[in-house]
C-alpha cells in the first residue's frame, strides 16, 4: 500500500516521523535532559472539597535538596480556557481530589516527595456534589461562589447562583407544534460515565526562566499559541517573551490542548534562579490531571408513522468538574450538532456544563459527540423498532442531505452522511428495508449486525499560518505550529508540499511546533489540522513554488507559468531537461538566500451562535460524516459482547494518504468500542478515583479490537485543500451505539447506559429470562 | 491532617538483594538469615513482586532472586510424569511439547495469562507461590492432577499434591523459607483437558472465574473426571460433587449442565472491584459446562471416536 516514490496527495507514503519513532530516536519530554534540572512534585488534595484552614510548608523548606516551596498564597491570579476560574495551587479550599495544594521543586524526586511529606495541611472537610444533575440544582452546595464575578468567554453562559457554568440554548420551529404532528412520541435517558484519554505518553513540563529573560516551556501539549498566551496573560509578560517549545508527543487525543499544570511548573521556575523545572506525572497522577467528561442526556423524539421526524427535545447535563476549562465548549459545540444529522424541522437543546467536586474534564477526542452519538444513535434504533421500520431505512429517510438547512439555521453543504451509509451498508450486505436476521447459535450466543451514524463540526474558522523554506542545497522546511501527536499531520503536510512543488519526499523535513519558530496556530484540535493548517501549507508551498518558477524563468529563458516539476525535478520547457531545486536556485540567487513561501488560512462568513436560540448561519468551518455498522457476538450467559468486524465509513472529502486515513478510523473505532464496552473511570462517595490506573481501568487491548474495514467517502469540500475535510474524531462516535444497537437487534435488549460491561449484560439478559 | 505520597518500600538502609547460584548458596543464606530480623521475600519473574514494592503494598528488606538456581529450572522428563521447572515462564508454557495432548489445558492457561511481556517475565512457580485464587496456573494444574515439589534449607523436601496447597487468600502451605522446586504432571494417557477464563476483556487481565477440566472415557463412557475453579472461593477449588457426577455418564450437554450446577453449589466467591460475588457466582455453570464441551470434544481415542463431537 505504501508508495514512497509517489509520494504526493492520494499516494499513502510511510510516515516521515515514522522511523525515528520505531528506532526509539524521537524525543519525547521524558527523554530531554537538562543540566541543573530540578525535579517537581505535587500534593494533592486528598478530599473533594474542604477549607484550608492552613499550611505549613517550613519542615519541608528544610529537607536537603529542595530549590523551592509553593503554595496557593504564592501565586496570584487565575486561568482557564473559557472561565477564569482556576487558582495555580488551591487558595482557601480544594473542590477535587487531587487538587495541588502545594508544589515542591528539589534536586532528585527522592528529595521532592520527602519534602511534600513534610507539608502539613489543615483541612475542614465541606459538602461535596458529583453527580451534574443533582449539582445542577439550585440547592446544591456552591463550587464557585464568584462564578458571576470570573472573567468569561463570550461564549460562556453562566447561571447565577448555580453550579452551571455555562447552558448553551437552541431553538428552531415550534417543539409543540412538532410534537402534535407526531403519531408517535418516545422520551428516553441515557448516560455516559467519565473515561479517560489513555495517552502512550503521559503527561510532562519543565519550564524555565532563562537568564535573558525568556520563559521558556517544553511541554507535552497540542497548542503551542494559547499556551503562549495564557501564561503571558496570567504571569505578566508579552508574547514575544514565552517561548513554547512542543517535543514528540505520544498521544493527545484532547488531554492536552489547554493549559493545565504548566502554570504551576513556570510557577516553581520562577523561584529556582533560572534552574529548569521538570514535572513528569506518572500514570496515576496523570489519570486525575484531566478526563473526559461524564454526561446525561434526556432525549424526546416524535415521529410520523411513516418513519418522518416532526420533533426532537434534548437536555444534557455535562460533568465539567471542579473547573471549566472547556466545558461549556463542549456544552455548546456539541449542542448545535446534538439532535443529530438529521432532518428535523423542531429542535430544542438545553445544554448545561455542570460544575462538580472530580478533576476537571477537558476535551476528547469528539467533543462530547461520542456522549450524544449514544444516546441519538440507540434512541434512533428503539425508534426504528416501534415504527416496524429497518433502522437502515428509517436513518436514509431522515439524514441530512445537500442544501438542508442545519438546526442552527445553516444552509449545509457537501454532505457526505448519506453516501457513509450507503457505503458501509454495502460493505456489511445490509439492503434497505431488509434487515440481516441475528444468528441464534444456540448455546446463549447470538450474532448480528448493528448500525449508527454520527456528524460532527469542526469548530469556527480560525487562522493558520505556514512557512515552506527551500534552501539552497534543495532540501525543505515546512514550518507549521499544528502538532504531530500520532495522527500522521506532518507526513500529510509533506505531502502537500511534493505535490505543489515537485520535491521527492525525503527532502522535506517538518518542523516541531516552537513559538519563536514555526508562525501562529489556533490549535490542533477539533480535527483541523489537515483542513487549516492543510490550507496554510499549501497556499505556502504554492508561494514557494511561484518563486521557483520566476527563477526558472530567468535561468532557463522562459516565461514563468511555463516551468513545471517532473520525477522531483524542476524542467525547463525548452529543452524538457530537469534540474533539482537546489541546484535551480544555486544558478539563479546570489548570496545563498533561501526561498520562503508563506501561507495562511483565513476564511471569511463565520459566525457565531445567538446566545437565546442557538442559531447562526456558519458556526463550523466544515462538517465530517461517519456511519458504522458493527457484527457482534453476544454471550447472553457470561455477558460478553465480542466486536467481530466493524465497517466504518468517514467521509473525508479528500484522502490525502488514504492508508493514514484509515488507520485513523481503525483507532477511532477501537476508542469508540472501549466507550461502548468497557471504559468507565469509578469514584467512591468521596470524590476518590478508584481505578486511576491501566491494570483496573480497562482499555481494548489487540486480542480486544476487531477487524475494521475502513471505508472512505470523498464528498469534496469547497474550501478544503484539494477537498479534504477533517477525520480523527467523527469515527469515535458510531462504534458504542452501532454496538449497542446490534446487541439490541440480536437480543432484543435496550441498553441506554454506557459501557456494556459482561456483568451489566449479564444481569439485563438475566433479568429479561426467557424472552432472549 | 499530613499525608505520605510516594513508595515508601526498599528505601531502608538495610534493605538486601542475594541471587544465589544453588539451592547450597540459597541454604546458607537463608540459615545466615535464620532468627535475624530480616524476612527474606522470593523473587522470580518479579511481576508482582516488584509491583507491589513499588506501590508499598509489600516492605522487604531482604529479597532473594531464585533466578539462577539451576536446580529450579528446566523440564525433566521421568516415565511416568513431566517435572516442570518452578522458574520456566509462562510464556514457555504455551507450547511446550512435554505437556502432550492431555495437558492442553496448562497451554491454554498460559496463553490466558497477563500479556507477551508478562508472560515472558513470569514464572509458573511465581504464579501458584503468590497464593492468588485466580492465578490462571492453578486452575489448570488441579485439573491436571499436578504434585509441586518443595525444598526446605535442611534438604526435608517433600511433595505436595496441588490440591493441598492453598490455605486461604493469599495463603499457602508454603513455609516462611520454603521454595517450589518443581511441578510435576503425571501421564494421563487418554485424557483430554480444558481451560476457559473469563476476564474484564479479552486479554492482558486477571480472571473474573476460570475453570480447568479433564476427562477420561473409556467405550463411551466417562472413566474420570477432574473439575477445577478460579475465582470460585479464597483458594483454587475442586468441586469433587462435579466430577462424581459426571463419572459412570456419557459425554452430554445436559450432564455437562448438571456438573456446571454442581460446581456453583460448593462455590463460595467473594464480590470484589473487579466483579460482584453474584456474577461470579452466574459465570461458574456456564464456564464448567463449557469447558466440560470442550474437553469432550477433544477426546480422540479409538474408542470415544462417535462421543468425539458432544452439541
Amino acid at each position: 500500500m505504501t508508495d514512497n516514490q509517489r509520494a504526493g496527495v492520494g499516494a499513502s507514503p510511510y510516515r516521515i516521523d515514522g522511523k525515528i519513532k520505531t528506532d526509539g530516536k524521537a524525543e519525547y519530554i521524558q527523554d530531554m535532559d537538562f543540566a541543573g534540572l530540578l525535579e517537581a512534585a505535587i500534593l494533592p488534595s486528598p478530599y473533594a472539597s474542604a477549607r484550608i484552614r492552613g499550611i505549613d510548608c517550613g519542615a519541608a523548606l528544610a529537607v536537603p535538596g529542595v530549590a523551592a516551596v509553593i503554595t496557593g498564597a504564592d501565586v496570584p491570579g487565575f486561568y482557564g480556557t473559557t472561565i477564569q476560574d482556576r487558582p495555580v495551587l488551591a487558595r482557601e479550599r480544594v473542590r477535587y481530589v487531587g487538587e495541588p495544594v502545594a508544589a515542591v521543586a528539589a534536586r532528585g524526586k527522592e528529595a521532592a516527595l520527602m519534602a511534600l511529606n513534610r507539608i502539613l495541611v489543615d483541612y475542614e472537610e465541606t459538602a461535596a456534589v458529583f453527580d451534574p444533575e443533582e449539582a445542577a440544582d439550585p440547592t446544591a452546595p456552591l463550587l464557585h461562589e464568584d462564578l458571576m464575578t470570573y472573567e468569561k468567554e463570550p461564549i460562556v453562559n453562566a447561571i447565577a447562583g448555580t453550579n452551571i457554568c455555562s447552558q448553551f440554548r437552541l431553538r428552531k420551529g415550534d417543539m409543540e407544534k412538532g410534537l402534535a404532528l407526531a403519531d408517535l412520541t418516545l422520551e428516553e435517558s441515557y448516560e455516559v460515565p467519565r473515561n479517560h484519554h489513555a495517552c502512550l505518553e503521559p503527561y510532562g513540563v519543565i519550564a524555565q526562566m532563562e537568564r535573558e529573560g525568556i520563559l521558556h516551556i517544553w511541554t507535552g501539549n497540542q497548542s503551542p499559541y494559547v499556551m503562549q498566551r495564557s501564561i503571558a496573560a496570567l504571569f505578566g509578560l508579552t508574547w514575544n517573551q514565552v517561548r513554547v517549545s512542543i517535543p514528540a508527543l505520544g498521544g493527545g487525543f484532547g488531554s492536552k490542548i489547554y493549559p493545565s499544570l504548566e502554570p504551576l511548573v513556570v510557577a516553581l521556575a520562577r523561584k529556582t534562579n533560572h534552574r529548569p523545572v521538570r514535572l513528569l506525572l506518572d500514570r496515576e497522577e496523570d489519570f486525575c490531571r484531566v478526563t473526559n467528561h461524564g454526561c446525561k442526556i434526556k432525549i424526546k423524539t416524535g415521529v410520523t408513522r411513516d418513519g418522518v421526524i416532526t420533533a426532537r427535545q434534548m437536555t444534557t447535563y455535562w460533568d465539567t468538574g471542579a473547573y471549566a476549562d472547556c466545558g461549556p465548549l463542549v456544552a455548546r459545540n456539541s449542542g448545535f450538532t446534538a439532535a443529530g444529522p438529521y432532518r428535523i424541522p423542531n429542535v430544542s437543546v438545553d445544554a448545561y456544563s455542570v460544575y462538580t467536586n472530580l478533576p476537571v474534564a477537558t476535551a476528547f477526542r469528539g467533543y462530547g459527540i461520542p456522549h450524544l452519538t449514544w444516546a441519538y444513535e440507540c434512541h434512533t434504533d428503539h425508534l426504528a423498532r416501534k415504527l416496524g421500520m429497518d433502522p437502515l431505512e428509517f436513518r436514509l429517510r431522515n439524514v441530512v442531505r445537500n442544501g438542508d438547512s442545519s438546526h442552527t439555521g445553516e444552509v449545509l453543504r457537501s454532505v457526505g452522511m448519506k453516501a457513509c451509509l450507503e457505503k458501509a451498508a454495502a460493505a456489511a450486505g445490509w439492503v434497505a428495508g431488509k434487515p440481516p436476521r441475528p444468528v441464534d447459535l444456540g448455546d446463549g450466543r447470538f450474532r448480528g449486525l448493528g448500525l449508527a451514524c454520527s456528524w460532527k463540526g469542526s469548530m469556527r474558522h480560525y487562522g493558520s499560518a505556514a512557512t515552506v523554506r527551500i534552501m539552497e542545497e534543495g532540501s525543505v522546511e515546512i514550518n507549521v505550529s499544528n502538532v504531530d501527536m500520532g495522527q500522521g499531520s506532518s507526513t500529510i503536510f509533506a505531502q502537500m508540499v511534493v505535490e505543489e512543488i515537485g520535491v521527492p519526499l525525503g527532502r522535506v523535513r517538518v518542523q516541531r511546533a516552537d513559538t519563536f519558530m514555526t508562525p501562529y496556530d489556533r490549535t490542533t484540535s477539533a480535527s483541523r489540522g489537515t483542513f487549516h493548517a492543510g490550507t496554510a501549507v499549501r497556499a505556502a508551498a504554492r508561494d514557494a513554488w511561484r518563486q521557483i518558477q520566476d527563477h526558472g524563468a530567468k535561468v532557463f529563458g522562459c516565461a514563468p507559468e511555463e516551468v513545471y516539476s517532473r520525477d522531483g525535478k524542476v524542467v525547463n520547457p525548452k529543452t524538457g531537461e530537469g534540474v533539482s531545486h537546489g541546484a535551480l536556485l544555486k544558478k539563479a540567487v546570489i548570496g545563498g538566500i533561501d526561498v520562503i513561501g508563506r501561507g495562511y488560512s483565513q476564511m471569511p462568513g463565520g459566525t457565531g451562535l445567538d446566545l437565546e436560540t442557538g442559531q447562526g448561519a456558519n458556526p463550523t468551518s466544515f462538517w465530517m460524516y461517519a456511519a458504522q455498522i458493527a457484527e457482534i457476538e453476544a454471550d447472553t450467559r457470561t455477558g460478553q459482547i465480542k466486536a467481530l468486524k466493524v465497517y466504518a465509513a468517514s467521509d473525508v472529502g479528500k484522502a490525502i494518504n488514504p492508508v493514514n486515513c484509515q488507520q485513523q478510523i481503525e483507532g477511532a473505532v477501537s476508542m469508540g468500542l472501549g466507550i461502548g464496552l468497557m471504559e468507565e473511570l469509578r469514584f467512591d462517595e468521596k470524590g476518590r478515583l478508584r481505578n486511576g490506573n491501566l491494570h483496573d481501568y480497562k482499555i481494548p487491548t489487540a486480542m480486544d479490537a476487531p477487524e475494521v474495514e475502513a471505508l472512505l467517502v470523498e464528498v469534496a469540500h469547497p474550501l478544503g485543500p484539494y477537498g479534504a475535510k477533517g477525520l480523527g474524531e467523527a469515527p469515535v462516535a458510531p462504534a458504542a451505539p452501532a454496538v449497542a444497537n446490534a446487541v439490541y437487534l440480536a437480543t432484543g435488549r435496550p441498553v441506554w447506559r454506557a459501557p456494556l460491561k459482561p456483568e451489566t449484560m449479564k444481569k439485563i439478559w438475566q433479568e429479561a429470562g426467557e424472552e432472549v | 491532617m499530613s499525608q505520605t505520597v510516594g513508595p515508601a518500600a526498599c528505601q531502608g538502609d538495610s534493605f538486601g538483594y542475594e541471587a544465589p547460584g544453588s539451592l547450597e548458596e540459597l541454604a546458607a543464606i537463608l540459615r545466615s538469615e535464620a532468627g535475624g530480623e530480616r524476612t527474606p521475600l522470593f523473587l522470580a519473574g518479579g511481576t508482582d513482586l516488584w509491583v507491589d514494592l513499588r506501590s508499598g503494598k509489600k516492605q522487604a528488606n531482604l529479597v532473594i532472586d531464585l533466578k539462577q538456581l539451576p536446580e529450579l529450572s528446566g523440564v525433566r522428563e521421568r516415565e511416568d510424569e513431566t517435572g516442570l521447572g518452578a522458574l520456566l515462564p509462562i510464556h514457555s508454557l504455551e507450547s511446550l511439547p512435554a505437556l502432550g495432548r492431555e495437558g492442553q489445558a496448562l497451554r491454554e492457561a498460559a496463553s490466558a495469562l497477563g500479556s507477551y511481556q508478562v508472560r515472558n517475565r513470569a514464572t509458573l512457580g511465581g504464579n501458584l507461590g503468590n497464593g492468588a485464587p485466580t492465578a490462571d496456573m492453578a486452575a489448570a494444574l488441579i485439573a491436571l492432577d499436578a504434585v509441586l515439589e518443595l525444598w526446605r534449607p535442611d534438604g526435608s523436601g517433600r511433595r505436595v499434591a496441588v490440591t493441598d496447597f492453598w490455605r486461604g487468600a493469599g495463603k499457602t502451605c508454603l513455609g516462611p523459607q520454603e521454595v517450589i522446586c518443581r511441578v510435576w504432571l503425571p501421564r494421563r494417557v487418554g485424557w483430554s483437558s480444558a481451560f476457559l477464563k473469563q476476564g474484564p476483556r479479552r486479554a492482558m487481565d486477571i480472571a473474573i472465574v476460570n475453570a480447568a477440566v479433564s476427562l477420561k472415557t473409556v467405550k463411551g463412557v466417562i472413566a474420570d473426571a477432574r473439575v477445577a475453579l478460579g475465582g470460585a472461593g479464597a483458594t483454587p477449588l475442586r468441586p469433587v460433587g462435579a466430577e462424581a457426577a459426571l463419572v459412570g455418564q456419557k459425554p452430554s450437554m445436559a450432564i455437562f449442565r448438571r456438573a456446571g450446577e454442581l460446581a456453583a453449589e460448593v462455590s463460595d466467591p467473594r464480590g470484589s472491584g473487579r466483579a460482584s460475588r453474584e456474577y461470579r457466582l452466574s459465570l461458574i455453570p456456564v464456564l464448567t459446562e463449557r469447558a466440560l464441551t470442550l474437553a469432550a470434544e477433544r477426546l480422540t481415542s479409538q474408542d470415544d471416536k462417535k462421543v468425539a463431537r458432544v452439541k
